[in-house]
This record gives structure tokens, sequence and C-alpha cells, in this order.
């Protein structure tokens, strides 16, 4: 569109390489004024090196950078940042101990003879919040606000009004679904103000519902690039990975089914549960589907041991009928339990060390022999993550240095070398490009197949349905309905949420 | 069942490779910090040396070694507690205690075995406390058994009624013996290195230290006995320290109560000059050995040079914050690198992300380079040497 108008910002031919790789192949991209673009993409297309370029991170070995039609040689965060190119990043940054007004404008408060001009900051920033129809108190402190809360500041913070160019990567990432009507509602208001805005998410819906043009890139290069009516969601999947992906759940309507259970959860009461009951058969994948804050992250923690019910049972039950309590997180690894926290940078990898450290770290925890060599470490870790299909160079690459689908497959290769009969997930798929998802989506299949009771915790509504044999709805710490899998559409599954 | 049944049918490729055995040297701690330590020491030694023949005589070099052995006892156990995201700052008053109680069991009477026993006893015993109370109650460590130091420095003032106790020619196998050339400190010394250096390498529990160390919660999340791990690192380094008070006490054929005050610091400061963060995960028991090492040998190169006692101190401390400074910009330029790897490099660009990753060391931290080829097998990790 607006083929005439100059770009907002342009990457024309741009190539970047990495020693041994090519991130960026002879990339162009335009943004324009007023027009949302979507950026999509496989976790490692080259979409983080794209942004870093655009943004002044990372420079580009050919090719250029155009910002409003000038070329910017040799460009440096701070200048491009000064051209008015604003970039909200996946990690939040965000002062926790102060208040609003001091994290929306952070480190240009406004002083007065030296002194912080509190009247004056408090102004600006609801000037800010305003503009944005972001309904915020600016004196709150911020450690009460929700995730969502947090990002609008972060959002506030970068656009001030000498922003024309706003890049959010995988804003939606970290929010439950009900959530996206704010943060849409606010890039809807920076188109109107003639912002180009550079989308990335892993959510086809989510780039349908807000984009004006889709770009899609593979392996470093853009493949497709149309305007948001010339595309289907096929189209993206297609171009995407160079394939299509079946996405549709492969039914034989399993729900008829009965199950042994397996993992049992009674009247189970913590801070956040007010009395949940859940029942997890052998072979069968039980989805518990509900907002942020609703409880579905606690269910997942008391579910694999991790905290302790205030009253209450948590039981795995054996074949033979034996019920024993899942009471730390030991015992219930002891009792065959396998768990994937949510945060799997603070709850799961040792980030700062080896691949093969955190891969084995099932096997590890599992064993009982007072010998563990390095050598045997390195060969489960090597076995563990072909298994796991981990892209990496070796098994020495430090674990924090990989793509978010990666460290996750990582997560799942810890459990591939230890004998589990009950796997509680906790937003397994969060982050993760859709190939990636689909993948551990089958392979859970696989494993409820081989007599695996599997329990997924998720804020994404889409995603249970797609897995489940049967979805829980959760809201405020209850149970409120339970759907079939092949019914639990999420339409389905919102309105059971929205109706209580 | 097993989980077996994850793995993607498709894929034919056995094993993910080990990096290059250079690039994985380069990384080890072992090199990174061991070297420099060696480094240091060595040319230390020669220079004083040059000064006076004498330094590098057999008398002097084992006497270095013989002067830092207990504190080398003790900074092995707070290894363990250091790599584990612990700490113990109340060891050497324990290692007093320890010595004083040891002293006047004999004097009073009882056997040498029986006051070695119930002296590790304590130690043990005072170690579980320590574990409980940090991962029971989550209690910092630091408050802890500063607290900790602090009632050791006072019951071992009390024990002695504020004077040396005197063993005369008791304990002389734990401190004055002579085996195969080396006096037994130095034996015990090397022995508990040997062994906490296998502990933390080739055991499972060695591992679990590390894990809890660097990220706890993946560690408890994941199943490992993070709070037993702790109680086991906190016996280890309490045990280790009321042995090393034993030997003090045998070295000097008296239990002195003051000879602790130094010692809690000085152990942190060798572990974290063997490659240790105070963060935790990270650190060896050789390291610390070549900490402990060094520190020996700039203390007698002070007094060979004829520095005056008291820039011993200052001459230590700056020993300390010259090494944590050098390590911090080392790794501050390991994440620049690994962050904006610098153009120009001898590789060439064209590949596809199928080539494997063998590139120089920079390039292998590189997360778009971290893919490796699913349709043939990149098992030449020497081949890639080769070709470089």
């Amino acid at each position: 569109m607006n083929e005439a108008v100059t770009p907002a910002l342009e990457l024309v031919n741009v190539s970047k390489s990495f020693p041994g790789v090519l991130a960026l192949r002879d990339v162009s991209l335009s943004l324009h004024a007023g027009s949302v673009h979507a950026l999509c993409g496989e976790n490692g297309a080259g979409k983080s090196t794209l942004i870093k370029v655009a943004t002044g991170a990372e420079t580009c070995d050919r090719g250029e950078l155009r910002i409003a039609g000038q070329r910017v040689d040799r460009p440096k965060l701070r200048h491009v940042q000064a051209m008015g190119v604003r970039a909200i990043f996946q990690e939040r940054q965000i002062a926790m101990d102060l208040s609003v007004t001091e994290n929306v404008l952070l480190d240009r408060l406004p002083t007065r003879l030296g002194r912080i001009d509190w009247g004056h900051a408090r102004a600006v920033a609801a000037r800010r919040l305003a503009q944005l129809d972001i309904a915020l108190d600016v004196d709150a402190p911020v450690r009460s606000l929700t995730v969502a809360q947090l990002q609008m500041i972060e959002i506030a913070r970068a656009v001030s009004s000498d922003a024309r160019v706003v890049v959010m990567d995988e804003p939606t990432a970290s929010l439950s679904r009900h959530e996206l009507g704010p943060l849409f509602g606010v890039i809807d208001r920076l188109r109107t103000a003639g912002v180009a805005v550079l989308f990335i998410s892993h959510h086809l819906d989510e780039v349908f519902e807000v984009a004006d043009e889709v770009t899609v890139m593979r392996d470093g290069e853009v493949v497709d690039a149309r305007d948001v009516g010339d595309f289907t969601s096929d189209d993206v999947v297609q171009a995407m990975f160079g394939r299509s992906v079946d996405g549709r759940r492969n039914d034989q309507s399993r729900s008829a089914r009965s199950f042994a259970p397996r993992l049992c959860l009674e009247q189970v009461v913590t801070g956040r549960l007010n009395g949940v009951d859940v029942q997890v058969g052998a072979g069968e994948i039980v989805g518990v589907a509900g907002g942020v804050g609703a409880g579905v992250s606690e269910l997942a923690a008391v579910a694999s041991g991790a905290t302790r019910a205030h009253s209450g049972e948590v039981v795995a039950i054996a074949d033979d009928g034996t019920r024993r309590p899942l009471h730390t997180r030991r015992k219930a690894l002891r009792l065959g339990a396998a768990f994937l926290p949510a945060d799997r940078k603070r709850q799961g990898l040792l980030l700062d060390r080896a691949l093969t450290d955190s891969i084995v770290l099932g096997v590890q925890a599992e064993g009982r022999s007072v010998l563990f060599a390095p050598r045997v470490a390195r060969r489960i870790a090597s076995r563990l993550a072909v298994r796991s299909n981990v892209k990496a160079a070796n098994i020495d690459v430090v674990v924090g240095t990989l793509s978010g689908g990666n460290q996750q497959k990582v997560m799942i290769g810890r459990w591939l070398g230890v004998d589990s009969s009950i796997l509680v997930l906790d937003e397994p798929t969060a982050g993760i490009d859709i190939a990636s998802k689909f993948e551990i989506y089958a392979a859970l299949r696989r494993l409820a197949d081989d007599g695996a009771a599997v329990l997924i915790c998720s804020t994404d509504f889409q995603e249970v349905g797609q897995v489940a044999d049967r979805v829980l709805v959760m809201k405020s710490g209850r149970i409120i309905g339970e759907v079939d899998g092949p019914s639990a559409s999420e339409h389905r599954l919102l309105e059971i949420e929205m109706a209580s | 069942m097993t989980i077996d049944s994850i793995a993607p049918a498709e894929s034919p490729v056995a094993s993910v490779p080990s990096a290059p055995l250079r690039q994985r040297l380069g990384r080890s701690d072992a090199v990174r910090f061991i070297g420099p330590l060696v480094v240091a020491i060595v040319a230390i030694s020669l220079y004083t040396n040059a000064g006076n023949g004498r330094f590098l005589s057999a008398d002097n070099v084992e006497n270095i070694v013989l002067q830092v052995s207990v504190l080398g006892i003790i900074a092995i156990g707070q290894t363990f507690l250091i790599a584990a995201g612990l700490l113990d700052l109340s060891v050497g008053t324990l290692a007093a205690m320890s010595g004083v109680i040891g002293a006047t069991l004999v004097s009073d009477g009882s056997t040498e075995l029986i006051a070695v026993g119930l002296v590790l006893v304590i130690g043990v015993v005072i170690g579980v406390i320590w574990g409980l109370l940090v991962a029971g109650l989550r209690i910092p460590p630091f408050i802890l058994t500063l607290g900790g130091a602090s009632v050791f420095a006072s019951i071992a003032l009390r024990i002695s009624k504020s004077s040396p106790v005197p063993v005369r020619d008791r304990f002389e196998w734990l401190g004055r013996q002579d085996v195969f050339g080396l006096q037994t400190p130095i034996w015990f010394f090397l022995i508990v290195t040997a062994v906490a250096a296998f502990v933390m390498r080739y055991t499972r529990f060695g591992r679990h230290v590390y894990a809890v160390g660097s990220n706890e919660d993946a560690a408890y999340l994941t199943g490992i006995p993070t709070a037993r791990t702790k109680v086991i690192c906190f016996v280890i380094s309490s045990g280790l320290s009321g042995f090393a008070g034993l030997v003090a006490m045998a070295r000097i054929s008296t239990g002195d109560p003051r000879v602790g005050s130094q010692l809690a610091l000085q152990a942190i400061a060798a572990v974290v000059l063997g490659g240790a963060t105070l963060a935790g995960g990270r650190g060896s028991p050789i390291g610390t050995f070549f900490g402990v090492l060094l520190l020996g040998v700039v203390q007698s190169a002070l007094t060979f040079n004829n520095v005056q006692t008291f820039w011993n101190g200052a001459v230590f401390g700056s020993v300390l914050i010259f090494a944590v400074v050098v390590t911090a910009i080392g790794d501050l330029r390991r994440r620049r690198r690994r962050a904006r790897p610098g153009p120009g490099s001898s590789q060439v660009s064209t590949a596809r992300p199928e080539s494997n990753g063998s590139g120089d060391q920079r390039s292998e931290d590189q997360e778009s380079h971290n893919s490796f080829s699913l349709d043939h097998q990149p098992e030449d990790t020497n081949q890639t040497g080769a070709t470089k």
C-alpha cells in the first residue's frame, strides 16, 4: 500500500551474517506511516536479527537502513532512537518498586532547580497514558499491576510524541486472551496517529486482527509480503514453513473412552485455588484453561508437587490402585511426575551453563547412582538433544543463547530420559512458533497413547482445545465448566468463562 | 513407559556433537582461572627468587604450603557452599573453637581419637543446623553465620579461659609429623582437595551443587533435592573447618582461641580467586587450591622482600580486587562477543543455517549459529578442527 509515499522506515537489500551463518539474506522491508506491519516466521527465521538491524542494535553487512527516506550510515542504537524508532522487547523493563509516573518517564523525569518536579512529572505521565487511552493511576505502585498493565507502561514510555516507528517484539506473548483488547486498542491509536508499527507474533489470528501488511520470513529471507487482505492464514503458514502444517486435531472421539485415574486432585485449596477437583486418567490429556490470575499456574504447581496444598489431596494412583500423595516436588518425581514450569528462563534452565547441564537435569534428579561423570552426562545430553529436536551447534552451547523454541525443547528433552507416568505442563508453548507447537502437541499425544496422564495448564484457550481430550475451564480458583475435547473450541471455552 | 516416544520419528541424526576440544578447554573454568593463577604464582616466585635464591628452595616451598594448609582445608569446604550459592562466615571461629575443644579434651585426659571424633561430630552437627535453618527457613546464610561466628569465638574464649591451651607432645600425627617428605597438614590439604575435586566433578551430588547454585528454582522444580544438597554442603564445610581447627592446633601444639578471626574471609577470597562467584554455580576445588597457594606465595614473598607486615592486608586485598576486576572484564567481553560478533570472521558467510556449527570460539555462542544439520551428520569435530 501507498507505494508512492516515502516509507517511515525502510530496509533495502539487507544482508547480515554471523560467523558461519547468513542470518539475513537480501531482505527488504518497508514500514509505512499509519500502517501496522506484521512480521511472521518460525523461530530462527531471522526476525530477531531483522529487528536488531531496524533499531540500530546491529549493523548490517550489506544493504541499507533508511529512516523517513534518509539513509542511515553506521546506525547506532541511540542515533536511531533519536530519529523516532522505538522498540518494545519481550522482557519487561520495569522498576518494580517505583510508581507508574517514574516508570513511564524513567530517565527523563522533569527537573526544576535540580530537583524533580513531581507535579509536572505526574501531568506528563498522565498525558502520555491518556493519549494512548490507557486507564492507569499514575501514583499506583507498579508492583500491584498486572503484566498487561506493565506492558502498557512500557509502550507509553517508548511512544513519546516524536515516535515515528514502533517495533513490538511478541507483545502478546505474556498476555492472556482477554487482555489483548487494550493492547490492540493502543496499536489502533498509534495507527491513527500516523505511526508505523512493526508487530511480531506467533499467533496468526492476532496478525489478521491488527495488521495491514504482512511479511513472512523463512531461513533469513523474505518469502512473501502482501497486504493482509491478500493473505489467508493457510498462505502464511505455507510461506512460513514451505509446507502446510496440519493444525487440526486428529480425532477419534477419545472422550467416550474411560481412563483409569492416574493423577487425582481432590478439594485442593491454596492461596489462589478454592476447592479444585481434577482427575487425569492414564492415557488422557486434560487441559485446564483460564485467564491470567485464574489460578491455572497454581494448579500446575500443586499437581506437580512443586507447592503444597493447604488442604485437600493431591495423589498419584499406581496401577494396583495404591494412592500416594505428591507432597514435594522430589516426592512427585519419585512417583513419576514430570513438570514443565511456565517460566523456562527463571524456573527451568541453568541459563549461564552449557546445554548439557540443563538437558540432563531430569536424569540427574531422578537417578540414584552416586557417580555421574561428565562423560556420561555428555552422552545423555547429545542423545536427548536429538530426540527433542533441539537445534544447536553442539551440546556445549550456553543454553541462554538459544532461541525460545529451542529452550523449550531443551525443557522437554529433560524429561525424555526419565520414566514418567504423569506429565504436568504449565504454558507449554508460550513464545514458541507454530511448527514447534504442533511438534509438541504431537509428542504429548504420543505420550498419552503410551499411557501417560497429561495435564496441560494454559491461558491459551485455543491451545487447550487443540490437544486435550477434555478441557476444564477455570476462573477465580475454581473449575467452572467442563467440555469434551472435540467441542472445546476457543469460542465455546470463552463463552463458559464469561458466563459465570 | 518412557517418554521416548516423543522423539520426532523423522530425525536421522544420532547425536548432537560436542564442541571441539579446543573450544571446550578455552571456556572451561580450569583454563580460564587456573591458568592465570599459576602464571601469577610462577611470576611472583621467580621475581622473589631472583632477589633471594632461598625462596624456591625445597624448604621454603614446603613451608609456604604448610602455612596455608589449614586455610586451604577450610577454603575447600567453602568452595562447596559458594558453588551452591551459599556462604559461611563462621568457619574461622569454628576452627578456633574446635582447636580449643580438642586441646582441652586431651589435656583433661581423653584420648586423641575421642577428641578428634567429638570435634568432628560438633562440626557436623553445626553444619546440619546451618543447613536446616538456611534450606528450611530460608534464612540468609550471611547473617546467620555472621551470628554463628561471634558465638563460636565467645565459646572458644570461655573454654580456654582466654589463654592458649597447650597440648605439648600430643597430636603429632595430625600436625607435625613428616610423611614421605611432607608434613601431615600438607597431606591433609592435598587429599581433601583431590577428594573434593572428584566429588564435584564425578558425582551426582557435585552436579546437584552446581545446579542449585546456578538456578535453585529450576533445580527444585526438576526434582533435585535442593534442601538436602544445601545441608550436605554445610556439613562438609563445617566438618572440614572443625578438622582444620584440629590440624592448626596440632601444628602449634596449642589450642589458640584467637586463630580464626581472619580465616573465613581469607577462605572466601581464595575460593573467589579460584574462579567462583558469590552468585553461585561456579567454582572448583582445584581453582580454590591454586587460589590458596597464591595467597601463600604472596604472603611469603612479602616476608622475603622485607615488606613491613602491616602492608600484608593491603597487598592481600589488592590481589583479590585485581582478580575480580579482571574476571569481570573478561565476562563482559565474552557477553559482548556473544551479543555482537564482529564482522570479518574467517568463516565463509555463504553457509545456510544447515552448515554445522564449527566456527571459532565466538561463533558458536551465537544464537543464529546454533543450527546444525538434520540431513548430514556433523560428527566430524576433528575434521573441522583440521580445516581451520
